[in-house]
């Protein structure tokens, strides 16, 4: 397969119980281009644990200011008293114009509380919300450290209060991509954590392509797997287009697009 | 050529068929050939904790799936270790009599419990292997289910029989240590999402030679199971016999050429 991925789904960065071979900017770039990725979306995977994103994060920007196929991610905690002003900077000072949260790790609901005025903000300003999932399978974790998924009901529900809101749920279970995407055209999934036999077949078949994304979440994952997701699954050239990048260059597109 | 050594015969409605049919077979290996997969192992279990009878059920089952196309589909005995040990032998030389490789142990009965001697003694003595689940759950663990150091305590026990150890990830690190020292375990690459880095670390501290390809369809897709092996970074060498030279070698099978 001759396509040229957008990776919704990468981060840079460390992890505690991982080791990541792909240690600098460009060799996470190279490695994404040996795959077929012509342009990634990468979060910083410290800012899940540091205290403050803002830290990482502005090592991510700088780090891939150079890589023009890298579209760097925002981490916001809304739980942490400056969150509007990291906001401020990241889209002003740094050119961002993906915002991720964790709320598991960071530990607050999507639909209650301080998310509601980010979400507010978030879909006044046009600008996409990645919630990432989960970054590890939960039966596998630290036993000191059990994180569950983010509440599928509760991306759903905040899709409903928020129509206008871009969501981008990202390492999701199937199960759970069906539940988020079912009467939300607001919300899209990335294919790393769906997994059954037939994956895109399963997912076509609860969801339409026009909500899905092709997204790996390596480092984490061997990009290999979900590209031969979508090699193997003999789509139609048009479906295939859609999850490989189309979906994803419409949700930039129509995003906000303020100075670097 | 690829040998999938961890596979189970296809689910209906999200649900194990309780009595496949042979021809569940062709059904499997056409899915099969279109990632390239050669042939599969099959580990009959359709429930849990299954009686004598249902225990002659399942792998009766296993044995018309395997007569079906005897050049590429192998199988292996489901046994219930708490049920009596003489039904037990006796079923073991029936199933390898019928054409079966081996044994398939589940939770039924813990890796420690000394009603797995029997069962180990008589796979040795026929020179065949048994394939044994084994997973570090930090949540979801069933009473009775194996750990990798479960596992080693078997192998401690039964040095000569030869075992294959199933789901690298759900072991991770720690699962390779817990088998590195014993070299009659070797372990398969079934289940679980692609975490990376895991097929080299086990190849690094076990060689090539005790890492074997399995997938766990259809529980998992058999495109993100490949992706960890084509994704990792493996020579030539290591990546044919990770693929199918190990696991012919285990089904006692003529070994296949190097792929190139």
């Amino acid at each position: 397969m001759s396509c040229k991925f957008t990776d919704t789904n990468v981060s840079f960065g460390t992890w505690p119980w991982m080791d990541f071979s792909l240690t600098t900017p460009a060799s996470l770039v190279a490695q994404l281009a040996s795959e077929g990725i012509q342009q990634a979306w990468i979060s910083a995977s410290e800012s899940i644990l540091f205290p403050d994103p803002d830290i990482p994060d502005e090592r991510l920007f700088s780090a891939f200011a150079a890589h023009p196929s890298v579209i760097p991610v925002k981490t916001l905690n809304p739980i942490l008293g400056n969150w509007r002003e990291s906001l401020e900077l990241a889209m002003s000072a740094w050119g961002a114009r993906l915002v991720k949260v964790y709320p598991n790790y960071h530990h607050y609901s999507l639909i209650d509380g301080p998310m509601a005025e980010l979400a507010a903000t978030l879909a006044a300003r046009r600008i996409p919300l990645l919630i990432q999932m989960r970054v590890e399978d939960e039966r596998n974790q630290y036993p000191l450290m059990k994180v569950p998924g983010v509440p599928a009901h509760e991306v759903a529900t905040l899709a409903a209060i928020h129509p206008t809101l871009t969501i981008v749920v990202l390492s999701a279970y199937l199960s759970e991509i069906a539940a988020m995407t079912a009467g939300h055209r607001n919300v899209y999934a990335d294919i790393s954590f769906a997994d059954s036999r037939d994956t895109m077949r399963h997912l076509l078949e609860s969801t339409p392509a026009d909500q899905l994304l092709f997204g790996s979440h390596a480092p984490f994952f061997y990009t290999r797997s979900a590209v031969i997701k979508l090699a193997a699954a003999d789509l139609d050239g048009g479906v295939l287009e859609k999850i490989v990048s189309a979906n994803a260059g419409r949700i930039l597109a129509n995003s906000t697009k303020l100075p670097g | 050529m690829i040998i999938d050594i961890h596979t189970h015969p296809r689910w209906e409605d999200d649900k194990f068929l309780q009595h496949p049919s042979p021809e569940q077979a062709d059904t499997m290996l056409a899915a099969a050939a279109r990632h390239g997969i050669h042939s599969v192992c099959l580990l009959g279990r359709f429930y849990p904790y299954p009686d004598e009878d249902g225990i002659r059920a399942i792998n009766d089952a296993t044995i018309g799936m395997v007569r079906r196309c005897p050049e590429r589909v192998f199988g292996l005995a489901f046994l219930n270790p708490a049920l009596d040990s003489d039904f037990l032998v006796g079923e073991i030389d029936r199933c390898l009599g019928a054409g079966l490789s081996g044994v398939k142990l589940e939770y039924e009965v813990n890796a420690r419990d000394a009603r797995l001697d029997p069962i180990m003694e008589a796979v040795s003595a026929r020179d065949a292997f048994v394939l044994h689940h084994s997973w570090y759950k930090t949540i979801q663990k069933v009473s009775c289910e194996s750990d990798p150091s479960d596992v080693a305590d078997l192998a401690t026990r039964h040095p000569r029989t030869r075992i294959l150890m199933a789901h690298l990830t759900a072991g991770g690190m720690r699962g390779v240590l817990d088998i590195q020292k014993h070299e009659n375990v070797s372990i398969d690459t079934s289940g679980g999402q692609p975490f990376s880095g895991l097929v080299e670390y086990a190849v690094n501290k076990l060689g090539s030679e005790r890492v074997l390809f399995g997938s766990d369809y259809p529980i998992r897709d058999f495109a993100s199971q490949l992706g960890r092996i084509e994704g990792a970074k493996l020579t030539d060498q290591e990546r044919s016999r990770i693929l199918s030279k190990n696991a012919a070698r285990m089904l006692k099978i003529p070994i296949p050429s190097l792929r190139s």
